[in-house]
C-alpha cells in the first residue's frame, strides 16, 4: 500500500471533521450568542444555572460528555451522538468568548445607547454586536482548533472517523508510526489554517483599534 | 445503580481516582518543567535551535492530543522503545502540554517590560544574568494564571488515558456502565472531574496570589 | 561646593546616532567633554535626542560613527559592562525590580555585578536609603511605593554601584506634580556632594539651582552651553532664548502651576 493510498483512506475519515466542526461552529455560535448575552446582562436565577454549566465544561473531559450523552441519551445516529456532545461541550466556553467580548466594550456605550432611547436588543445588536463582530474571531479560532481535535474522539461514540480508519489501516499495515503521523498531518495543516486566520484577524483588530483610539 | 453494586465498583474508582490525580499532578509537573526549558532554550535565539523548537511547538500545539498519545503508544514499541501505558501516557501529555506551556512562557519572557532589563543590564550585569534573575523570574511569575489555566486541562487531557488501557477515573466509570449498564457511574465520574476542576483551580489561585509581580 | 578640576570623565568624539536608516539624526558629528564633578543638565525640545545620547554613554544604544570615551575607555561591546559598572544610571520610569524588595533592589547590583559581600552591600544600601530617607521601606515592594518613593529608591539603586558618574534620564517627567520636589532635593544634594551628574530634564528650578553648565540640544548636537546665569539671562541661541521665554511664560499661566513640565 502507498502512502498516497493510505492518505486517499485516511483522507475520507477527515470528511467527518469537516462535516462536523462547521455544523458545530453554526450551533455554538448561535447558543453561545445567545448565553453569552444572558450571562452579559446577568438574568436571575438563568444566569445561576448557565454558571453552573460553564463550570462543568470547564471541568469534565470531553470524552467524558461523549460517553455520557452516548450511554444515556439515544440518539438517532453516532453522528448525530457526536454532534451534539460536541456542542453541548464548546457552547459553554463560546459563551465565555462571547460575555468577554461584550465586557470589553466601554460601559459608556450602553449608557450612551440608553440615553439615545434604544432598547437593550436595540443596543445589543445594534452597537455591542457588530464591535465585538471581528474582537472576538481569534479566541473563536482558537476554540475551533480545539473542536477540530477533539473530532478524534468521536470513534469512541461510534463514528468511522479519522481514527477508526487509521486503526483499520493499522491492522493491515502493521505501520502505527506511518499512519499515525500521516493521522497527525492531516490535523496539522487543518490546525494551522484556522491558527493563520486567528492571527490575521488579531493583526486587523488590533490596527482598527489602534487607528479608532487614535480618533478618539 | 444499587448499594452493592456501588461497594463493588468502590475500589476500582479510588483506584481511577487516583490514578487520574498522581497522573495529572505528574504530567503537570513534568510539563511546566519541559515548556519553561523549551522557552528557555527558544530565547536563545540560536538560529539552529529556535526554528527547531518553533516547529516542535507549532507541531505539537496543532495536532490532537490523541493522535500524539496513540503515536507513542502503539508507534514507539516499533521504534523499540518499550514504555509501560503510563509512560506512553504522561510522555504525550508532556509533550503537547509543555508545547503549551513553552509558548505561554515564551509570550511571557517577550513581555518583560524592556526598562526593568535595560535597568539589569545599566547595573553591569551579564547577559546570562539578567534572563537568569529578572527575564526568566518575572516571566515565570507572569504566566502563572496561565499556567494553572492549562493545569485545569492537563487533568481533562488524562482522561485519554482510558483509550490505552489505563484504569483512570474514565475508564473506571465505563468498567461500571459495560458491566451494569448504568449510566450513573459516568455521572459520579463527571461529578469528581468537575471537583477536582475546582480543587486545582482553587490552589492555582492561590498560588497566583502569592507569585504575583504587582508594578 | 565646586568639585570641578576640570578632568575630562565623558568624551564624545565626532559622533553621529541615527535612526530608521538615517532619516532621524540624533547627534550629527557631535563631540563635547563632560567633566568630573560637574553637574551638566540638558535640557532641549522633546524628540531632540536628549535621553538618547546619555543611553549611548551606558551602551544601551549603538552610536553610528565616531567614538565616545569614558575615562579613557571606547564604549563598544566589549567594555559595556566595565564602563556600565562606573557610570550608573537613573530612568523616568524608575524600572525598579518589581520582584524583589526595596533592599535587594539596591543591593542586586553590587552583589551580581560587582561581586561585592552582601552583608556589606545591605549595610552601604542601607545607608543611602537612610540618605533618601526611605529607611523605613527596606522590606517593601516597588509596587507598595509612590513613583516619588520608586524614583528615590532608584537613585539609592544608582549610588550603592558607588559610580563615578550618575545619568539622570528625565528622573521627575514620570511623576505627579506633588512629587517632584522629593526628587529633586535629593539630586540638588548630590550635585551639592560634587557627584559627577549629566540631568536630562525639564526641571529649569534644577538646572538653574544646581547645574554647573546647561546645554541646549537641537539638530544633532549642543547648540549652546553656559553656566546657568549666562544661560537663562543672555542666551545667544534664539531657539534658546525662544525656549527660554516659552518656560517663563508658561511659569505665569495656571496650567503650569497645576504641573506642567516646566517649573522654574
Amino acid at each position: 500500500m502507498t502512502i498516497r493510498e493510505m492518505l486517499q483512506y485516511l483522507s475520507t475519515g477527515i470528511g467527518i471533521t469537516f462535516q462536523l466542526v462547521p455544523l458545530c461552529v453554526v450551533s455554538t455560535l448561535v447558543l453561545g450568542a445567545v448565553l453569552g448575552t444572558l450571562q452579559f446582562r446577568r438574568v436571575p436565577v438563568l444566569s445561576q444555572i448557565i454558571d453552573v454549566y460553564i463550570v462543568a465544561m470547564r471541568g469534565v473531559p470531553p470524552l467524558v460528555v461523549m460517553m455520557l450523552l452516548y450511554y444515556s441519551v439515544n440518539l438517532s445516529s453516532s453522528f448525530v451522538t457526536a454532534f451534539t456532545a460536541l456542542t453541548i461541550y464548546h457552547t459553554a466556553y463560546v459563551t465565555e468568548i462571547v460575555r468577554g467580548g461584550f465586557e470589553a466594550v466601554p460601559r459608556g456605550q450602553m449608557m450612551a445607547g440608553e440615553s439615545l432611547g434604544l432598547t437593550y436588543p436595540q443596543i445589543i445588536f445594534r452597537i455591542y454586536i457588530p464591535q465585538i463582530m471581528l474582537q472576538i474571531v481569534p479566541s473563536l479560532c482558537g476554540q475551533y482548533i480545539l473542536t477540530v481535535k477533539d473530532t478524534t474522539l468521536v470513534s469512541i461514540v461510534g463514528v468511522q472517523d479519522i481514527m477508526w480508519r487509521a486503526r483499520q489501516l493499522i491492522a493491515v499495515t502493521f505501520d502505527p508510526i506511518l499512519i499515525y503521523f500521516l493521522a497527525g498531518l492531516i490535523f496539522y495543516i487543518l490546525c494551522s489554517l484556522l491558527e493563520l486566520i486567528a492571527h490575521r484577524v488579531e493583526r486587523r483588530v488590533t490596527r482598527n483599534v489602534k487607528t479608532r483610539l487614535q480618533g478618539v | 445503580m444499587n448499594t452493592t453494586q456501588f461497594i463493588n465498583w468502590l475500589p476500582e474508582l479510588l483506584q481511577g481516582l487516583g490514578l487520574t490525580v498522581g497522573a495529572s499532578l505528574v504530567c503537570i509537573a513534568t510539563s511546566v518543567l519541559w515548556g519553561c526549558l523549551i522557552a528557555s532554550l527558544a530565547s536563545l535565539r540560536n538560529p539552529v535551535l529556535t526554528p527547531i523548537l518553533r516547529s516542535y511547538t507549532s507541531i505539537f500545539r496543532n495536532s490532537p492530543l490523541l493522535v500524539q498519545l496513540f503515536f507513542c503508544f502503539y508507534g514507539l514499541p516499533f521504534l523499540g522503545v518499550n514504555l509501560s501505558a503510563l509512560a506512553c501516557g504522561i510522555l504525550a501529555v508532556t509533550l503537547n502540554e509543555g508545547a503549551f506551556i513553552a509558548e505561554i512562557v515564551r509570550g511571557a519572557i517577550r513581555n518583560v517590560p524592556k526598562g526593568e532589563i535595560e535597568a539589569a543590564y545599566s547595573l553591569g550585569l551579564t547577559r546570562p544574568q539578567v534572563v537568569a534573575r529578572v527575564i526568566f523570574p518575572l516571566a515565570v511569575r507572569a504566566s502563572v494564571p496561565m499556567i494553572t489555566g492549562q493545569a485545569s486541562i492537563v487533568i481533562k487531557d488524562t482522561s485519554l488515558f482510558s483509550m490505552i488501557m489505563i484504569l483512570d477515573l474514565t475508564r473506571a466509570g465505563d468498567r461500571f456502565y459495560s458491566r451494569y449498564f448504568s449510566v450513573s457511574s459516568i455521572w459520579i465520574v463527571a461529578v469528581i472531574y468537575i471537583a477536582l476542576f475546582l480543587i486545582f483551580n482553587t490552589a492555582g489561585r492561590l498560588i497566583e496570589r502569592r507569585v504575583k509581580v504587582r508594578r | 561646593m565646586d568639585n570641578r578640576n576640570g578632568r575630562v570623565l565623558i568624551q564624545f568624539q565626532d559622533v553621529t546616532k541615527t535612526y530608521k536608516n538615517g532619516e532621524i539624526v540624533v547627534m550629527q558629528d557631535y563631540s563635547f567633554d563632560f567633566l568630573d564633578g560637574e553637574t551638566h543638565v540638558i535640557c532641549g525640545r522633546s524628540g531632540a535626542g536628549k535621553s538618547t545620547l546619555i543611553r549611548c554613554i551606558n551602551y544601551l544604544e549603538r552610536i553610528d560613527s565616531g567614538k565616545i570615551l569614558v575615562e579613557g575607555v571606547e564604549v563598544n561591546a566589549k567594555s559595556a559592562r566595565s564602563i556600565r559598572k562606573e557610570i550608573a544610571m537613573v530612568f523616568q520610569d524608575f524600572n525598579l525590580f518589581p520582584h524583589m524588595s526595596v533592599l535587594d533592589n539596591v543591593t542586586f547590583g553590587p552583589v551580581h555585578s560587582l561581586k561585592a559581600d552582601r552583608k556589606q552591600a545591605e549595610e552601604t544600601g542601607k545607608e543611602y536609603l537612610n540618605k533618601v530617607g526611605l529607611a523605613d521601606k527596606i522590606r517593601a515592594y516597588p509596587h507598595e511605593l509612590s513613583g516619588g518613593q520608586k524614583q528615590r529608591v532608584a537613585i539609592a539603586r544608582a549610588l550603592n554601584m558607588h559610580p563615578d558618574m550618575i545619568l539622570f534620564d528625565e528622573p521627575t517627567s514620570a511623576l505627579d506634580p506633588e512629587m517632584v520636589g522629593e526628587v529633586v532635593e535629593i539630586m540638588k544634594q548630590l550635585s551639592r556632594e560634587g557627584m559627577s551628574m549629566i540631568v536630562v530634564t525639564h526641571e529649569m528650578g534644577f538646572a538653574r539651582e544646581a547645574a554647573h553648565r546647561i546645554s541646549f540640544m537641537e539638530n544633532g548636537g549642543f547648540i549652546e552651553t553656559a553656566g546657568p546665569d549666562e544661560f537663562f539671562e543672555h542666551p545667544k541661541h534664539p531657539s534658546v532664548a525662544k525656549f527660554i521665554k516659552q518656560i517663563s511664560y508658561d511659569r505665569q499661566t495656571p496650567a503650569a502651576a497645576e504641573g506642567g513640565i516646566a517649573h522654574v
